[in-house]
């Protein structure tokens, strides 16, 4: 995807956003875990600014948002958990239940260190 | 005149389950108890896809320095967000990325959007095209 944005950006142009990744050193078991606890692509194996850059791009910004996207997270679990009934009536049981597991599990995995999130700037 | 395109691109149909479950979710985050679910751990109604907060988006506003009339590419834009948030601070043009065309078609409703389903991997668009891009959650 980086490199495909690299093509369409103009040369200047600049490309922001967040990004939930893996930080670096983790085990294999570790990474195996945080594929299962995060979103099912999540890096395993290299920064978010090294894929960046072997995109072609210059990274002007990398910095770390794990706190904010914690208490996001905890913030939507507490929700999910409070507006329950609701939620169930609303969505369904099974788009509920699998909803508050995935938001769990994100929690889970940041509160293990190996979730994190960044953002990360760069330019063409 | 915007417009909105769908373009099926090649392993579509590998991407089939994924889809289906996106669909749900967003059609499903259209429901008033999804909304109040953002109102009760936020604070505030963005339609909110993914954990970039009000804040944050701002935050990326402000590094894309953008102009009103340039054009801004978001990738992945589920309902829109933050790019929406993006063109509305700055009047850039903007385009929505993304693959379930439920999300684009809310994205579109929200605020003035060219909407182009499409994977990130393999973007229909000519080379040198956009002034910046945005993405939030996308490259995991």
């Amino acid at each position: 995807m980086l490199r495909e944005c690299n093509r369409v950006l103009k040369p200047g142009g600049c490309i922001a956003g967040y990004v939930i990744h893996t930080p670096t050193g983790l085990t294999e078991a570790q990474a195996r875990r945080a594929a299962d606890l995060g979103p099912s692509e999540v890096t395993a194996s290299t920064s978010p600014e090294v894929l960046t850059q072997a995109a072609g791009l210059t990274v002007v910004v990398k910095e770390d948002v794990t706190d904010v996207f914690r208490a996001t997270c905890a913030a939507l679990v507490v929700a999910h958990r409070d507006l329950e009934d609701e939620l169930r009536a609303d969505e369904g049981e099974d788009f509920y239940e699998e909803e508050r597991s995935k938001k769990n599990a994100m929690l889970q995995g940041i509160d293990e260190g190996i979730l994190c999130r960044s953002l990360v700037v760069a330019n063409k | 005149m915007w417009t909105g395109i769908r373009i099926h691109p090649k392993g579509w149909d590998v991407m089939e389950d994924k889809n289906k479950f996106f669909e749900l979710k967003y059609a499903a985050a259209l429901a008033r108890a999804a909304r109040r679910v953002e109102e009760a751990a936020l604070g505030e109604t963005v339609g909110l896809n993914g954990y970039t907060t009000t804040a944050e988006a701002q935050t990326l506003c402000e590094h894309l320095g953008l102009k009103a009339r340039t054009a801004l590419l978001d990738v992945g834009a589920g309902h829109g967000w933050p790019g929406s948030h993006v063109a509305e601070m700055t009047g850039c043009r903007l385009v929505s990325t993304d693959i379930p065309w439920e999300a684009l078609l809310v994205a579109q409703l929200r605020r003035e959007t060219a909407v182009v389903q499409a994977r990130g991997g393999s973007l229909p668009f000519r080379g040198d095209s956009f002034d910046a891009i945005v993405h939030a959650d996308v490259l995991c």
